[in-house]
């Protein structure tokens, strides 16, 4: 055996060589896919929007307005094809993004297919049928504070969102020396609706409807007293067939995992097609005040126009 | 049966235990080393009956021997201990009698007559006994580090199955259980966190260590509440027949002992203070910052009430606090931790009876806080308090240790949002338990140890968990298997997604269902000869009801708290040689730790609700190879620590997420980036492997010993990744070449 010293010297000899074999870290295991994609086609307006998002390597990589990205639709049944034009746009929060546009309008019923491609030929598609024509009518009351709206359609529908808009408003006495707030508050009518003869039916309780309006004032810090409604609009959008999350709630908790909710071949997100149908469902003075909305005081819809500055005050931080 | 009533019964049936021995003689003592008054362990304690070895002891923590159901008659006494004069003596029995008998033994060049090795008392990186290996505190100064006393934690990453997360952190893996799996006793009170922020230091260093026994599983009946490994450690006392004095300086950190009698030969004192400096020093001596600070404060007061009965009063207090990620940035999260413990424990042997009797109480807080330095958004506290009874009754060659114990610890912990599928409020976990664990030598040299410990908790109900531990000993060879169920009230979640976070947040079991495991060991072990042995040990663990964050694809700081259970299997090589001129180890450790957590949103993306993946702690191969010689009077140390990569994330891409629900204008909403993660946990870092080497001369002078040390870490400069930001690629490595001084002056 060698001695313990010329051993200990061995050992370090040995390992000063290992010295070099530094290694590096990639911690990308590289994706073909090589775009998200999200947005919808909307046959009722003649400018379409989609959100084009390169996949990259570096999170905090700033969006360029030149993007290597070339956007196409297809209408199956004709062939015809549109080229999208690119935009870079300023967003809510101020970051910057990449936006393409199609100038055309989609048909209700027909199939197109969307193909976004990179210089190097990888390409995202997704393949979309736009759904069928509907009008939103109202029908007799079920009760003088119970709503009901049809979604006529030929076939039914998928209701991606359903909601009645309720532009609240706070008509305070004077002699309170509080200022007027404008707070519109939305609840949301999706899944409620019930199949019937002609379409989707809509039983919307403007009384419990107060009741969660009187709950949101009071989870915002306001007064719970003296709410008058300026205006009130149900809105339904229609959306494809595939447009249906998994589980059936859009929880972005959930739907932010890729690949989950998804119809785009090799890529991310989501392309619908579908639009918003609005019906504007203001009530009579005496139904409102029926189930306790106030229905006089400064702008209120009678006596002070909805575009009245002075009834425009959001309300304060809570 | 309602938890004050099982209280009042199970009191009344311990006592019932307590056994009565009359008519066979017994012969007993303590072994104390002259030079400082202190008990010795380890000593051997052999009668002879004329030529012939009759019975053999192996004295214990206290120096204490028992030998019972001895036939009456004359015998001669030998006690010997390696490094000491062998001490001889005739004794006489009679029928009946219990003799008492202390020894003093001094410092000579006396060599064991004989080596007993009885049960699981033996020291040695080979010497490992079912997942027990005993640490003395002369072994802590075999590992070259900063600390030029030496210290547990360095000399715990030498341990195949020990895994770190490297030289920062204070977080340490045995087995495959996680940091909060591990049971850490100092005189029998609770550490919660005793590694400190930088990973070559513990609160327990070769000053104040007497004996630490670790089991890195299938530990026995006496310690409950944990289901991965349990570190029993004992600090020294202080000397009791003269004043000592150390202090020690180096770039790393600053320490001052000072120990003496109070009362010669009655009562002692020893005191402890460590302080970093390297915050300080670490941007020109290693031209990297390093903004960690932390310290420890230790004391010990030891009264012989009389021959019989001895009280020891523990203190201990630690604090530590840094930042482990984006160490440049000032004023950016840091996270801090402290612990304080207090207890005391009096011991008594009764005249008349076989019975060695332990009383411990103390009390234990811990508290953690992370987020901005000047207002920290989560915390984490615990506090306990324990109060218990262990008794070991001697029967012949056997023994029989049983104990009871009441406990209950108090949880406080903000999140500040983590986990957003949790909520947690203070919590209160008291319990009662009781332990029986009989050691019956069965001959043909079969020790066995089965047992069980039976817990109540007020909150979760009765748990039961029978424990086995046996040994087999023939001449060099020697067979020890360990079996046993484990339950754990108290859950320590720990975000791993960031390898840089070290922020534990305690609660009692968050889904209501107590983290469990089940152990099983099976060990060999052979002196080839007097210098060399072999050790070899497989063992299993299967962890249920872990808990562990989701996977989300959004880059952000809150996420869910999931279910786990592990499967972890594995096993250890050791060779060990002691020559007089030098000494070596080389250590492998083979292992797999994998962990099956169930998530339905992954099924459409990997395919699957049940994802099966190697947690970020699973190394699958570890050696460790440390040669220790003198060189020219100098005493020096080498050591080499290869382990293979750690498992990590690996991104498939990133790219932002829009929740497309309706009317979205995406020409306005910016939807939030995501990450595209690959399959959790796929990727493999690059191996780590480190040489250190460190050097010693200890220079005597007229009343003490001057000692200076030089030496450096990570010898070929070789970039260990410590962690790796995977949205900014900002990569954070381990100690580069780091030189090591220490000047240390004891007198």
């Amino acid at each position: 055996m060698r001695t313990p010293r010329s051993f200990t010297w061995l050992l370090l000899v040995a390992f000063l060589s290992l010295a070099g074999c530094d290694e590096t870290v990639n911690p990308f295991v590289g994706l073909e896919e090589p775009y998200s994609l999200y947005g919808y086609l909307n046959p009722r307006v003649s400018r379409q929007t989609l959100r084009v998002i390169p996949i990259e390597q570096r999170i905090d990589n700033e969006p360029s307005a030149s993007i290597d990205a070339v956007v196409s639709s297809t209408h199956l049944a004709s062939g015809e094809v549109t080229t999208w034009r690119s935009t870079f746009v300023q967003f809510d929060d101020s970051t910057f993004g990449n936006v393409f546009v199609g100038d055309f309008r989609p048909a209700y019923g027909e199939t197109y297919r969307v193909d976004v491609s990179r210089s190097d030929g990888a390409t995202a598609s997704a393949q979309v049928t736009v759904p069928v024509d509907i009008r939103i009518l109202p029908e007799p009351n079920a009760s003088p504070t119970v709503l009901s709206f049809i979604v006529e359609s030929t076939s039914l529908p998928n209701i991606v969102q359903a909601d009645m808009l309720y532009d609240t408003v706070r008509l305070q006495p004077l002699a309170s020396g509080l200022n007027p707030i404008r707070y519109p508050i939305t609840r949301s009518y999706r899944g409620q609706e019930e199949a019937g003869d002609g379409g989707w039916r809509f039983f919307i309780e403007i009384g419990a409807d107060y009741q969660f309006i009187k709950n949101e004032f009071e989870a915002h810090c306001l007064t719970r007293d003296w709410i008058g409604v300026r205006a009130m609009r149900f809105t339904v959008f229609i959306g494809d067939d595939a447009w249906v999350p998994p589980g059936g709630d859009f929880d972005p908790e959930v739907l932010a995992q890729p690949d989950l909710f998804s119809n785009v071949e090799n890529g991310f997100g989501y392309v619908g097609a579908g639009y918003p149908v609005s019906f504007n469902a203001i009530q009579p003075a005496a139904v409102l005040g029926a189930v306790g909305f106030a229905t006089t005081g400064p702008c209120d819809p009678a006596r002070t126009p909805l575009t009245d500055p002075s009834c425009e005050v959001v309300p304060p931080p809570c | 049966m309602s938890f004050s009533r099982f209280i009042a019964v199970s009191v009344a049936a311990f006592f019932l235990l307590t056994p009565a021995f009359a008519q066979d003689a017994a012969f007993r003592g303590r072994v104390i080393d002259t030079s400082d008054g202190l008990p010795l362990q380890g000593v051997n304690v052999v009668l002879y009956a004329g030529e012939a070895l009759y019975r053999g002891a192996v004295t214990d923590a206290d120096g204490l021997f028992f030998l019972s159901r001895l036939t009456p008659g004359a015998y001669e006494v030998r006690v010997s201990f390696i490094g000491y004069e062998t001490q001889r003596d005739t004794i006489a029995l009679a029928g009946g009698q219990v003799l008492e008998r202390n020894t003093t033994l001094s410092p000579g060049s006396g060599a064991l007559d004989e080596v007993l090795v009885e049960g699981e008392r033996s020291a040695g990186v080979a010497r490992i006994t079912a997942g027990l290996q005993t640490i003395r505190a002369e072994e802590l100064e075999r590992v070259p580090s900063p600390d030029l006393s030496g210290d547990l934690a360095s000399y715990l990453t030498t341990l195949p199955g020990v895994i770190t997360s490297g030289d920062r952190g204070g977080q340490l893996f045995i087995r495959g259980g996680e940091p909060a799996h591990n049971l850490v006793l100092l005189d029998g009170m609770t550490i919660y966190q005793p590694f400190h922020i930088l990973g070559f230091y513990s609160a327990f260093s070769a000053d104040i260590l007497q004996r630490a026994d670790v089991y890195a599983g299938g530990y026995g009946s006496k310690y409950a509440g944990r289901v991965s490994s349990v570190m029993d450690i004992s600090s020294r006392s202080g000397n009791l027949r003269e004043h000592v004095r150390s202090f020690s300086v180096s770039p790393f950190v600053n320490a001052l002992r000072v120990e003496g009698p109070l009362a010669k030969d009655r009562l002692s004192f020893i005191a402890s203070v460590r302080q970093s400096v390297i915050d300080r020093f670490a941007s020109t001596y290693i031209n990297q910052p390093l903004p960690y600070k932390f310290g420890d404060l230790f004391g010990k007061a030891h009264l012989k009430v009389s021959e019989n009965h001895q009280l020891t009063v523990t203190a201990l207090r630690t604090y530590d606090r840094g930042a482990l990620d984006n160490v440049e940035a000032v004023g950016g999260d840091e996270v801090r931790w402290n612990n304080t413990a207090v207890g005391g424990r009096y011991l008594v042997t009764p005249r008349r009876s076989p019975v060695l009797a332990e009383f411990l109480f103390s009390v234990s807080q811990y508290r953690i806080e992370a987020g901005p330095r000047d207002n920290p958004d989560r915390f984490s506290s615990l506090g306990s308090f324990n109060a218990g009874i262990n008794l070991v009754a001697y029967v012949g060659k056997s023994d029989i240790s049983y104990g009871s114990y009441l406990r209950t610890t108090t949880i406080d912990t903000e999140l500040g949002g983590l986990y957003q599928n949790l909520s947690l409020k203070s919590a209160r976990l008291p319990k009662l338990g009781f332990y029986l664990e009989p050691n019956i030598h069965l001959g043909g040299g079969w020790w066995i140890r089965p047992g069980g410990t039976v817990q109540f908790f007020d909150q979760f109900g009765f748990f039961a968990e029978p424990r086995f531990r046996a040994l087999w000993q023939a001449g060099a060879h020697q067979v020890s298997l360990a079996a046993g169920r484990y339950h754990q009230e108290l859950t320590g979640l720990n975000d791993r997604r960031d390898a840089t976070n070290v922020f534990t947040a305690w609660s009692d079991a968050p889904f209501g269902e107590l983290t469990r495991a089940t152990h099983a060991i099976a060990g060999y072990q052979v002196d080839v000869n007097r210098s060399v042995r072999l050790a070899a040990e497989a063992y299993f663990k299967d962890l249920d009801n872990l808990y562990i964050s989701e996977w989300t694809p959004l880059p952000r700081f809150t996420t869910n708290l999931q279910r786990a259970d592990g499967l972890v299997r594995g096993a250890d090589f050791r060779l060990e040689i002691d020559r007089p001129a030098w000494s070596a180890y080389v250590t492998y450790g083979l292992s797999s730790v994998t962990y099956d957590a169930q998530q339905e949103e992954l099924a459409l993306w990997f395919g699957s609700t049940t994802i099966n993946f190697r947690p970020p702690h699973d190394r699958r191969h570890q050696i460790n190879a440390l040669v220790q010689t003198e060189i020219a009077g100098f005493d020096v140390s080498v050591r080499w620590n290869f382990g293979s990569g750690l498992p990590f994330n690996q991104v498939q891409g990133f790219d932002a997420f829009v929740l497309l629900n309706g009317n979205v204008d995406v020409e306005s909403e910016a939807g939030v980036r995501r990450v595209i993660y690959d399959r959790p946990y796929g990727g493999v870092l690059p191996a780590y492997h480190r040489l250190d080497v460190s050097v010693d001369r200890e220079i005597p002078f007229k009343g003490g010993t001057f000692t200076a040390q030089a030496g450096v870490l990570n010898a070929y400069d070789r970039t260990n990744l410590f962690s790796l930001d995977l949205f900014t690629l900002k990569q954070t490595n381990q100690l580069p070449i780091v030189p090591i001084l220490g000047l240390k002056i004891e007198f």
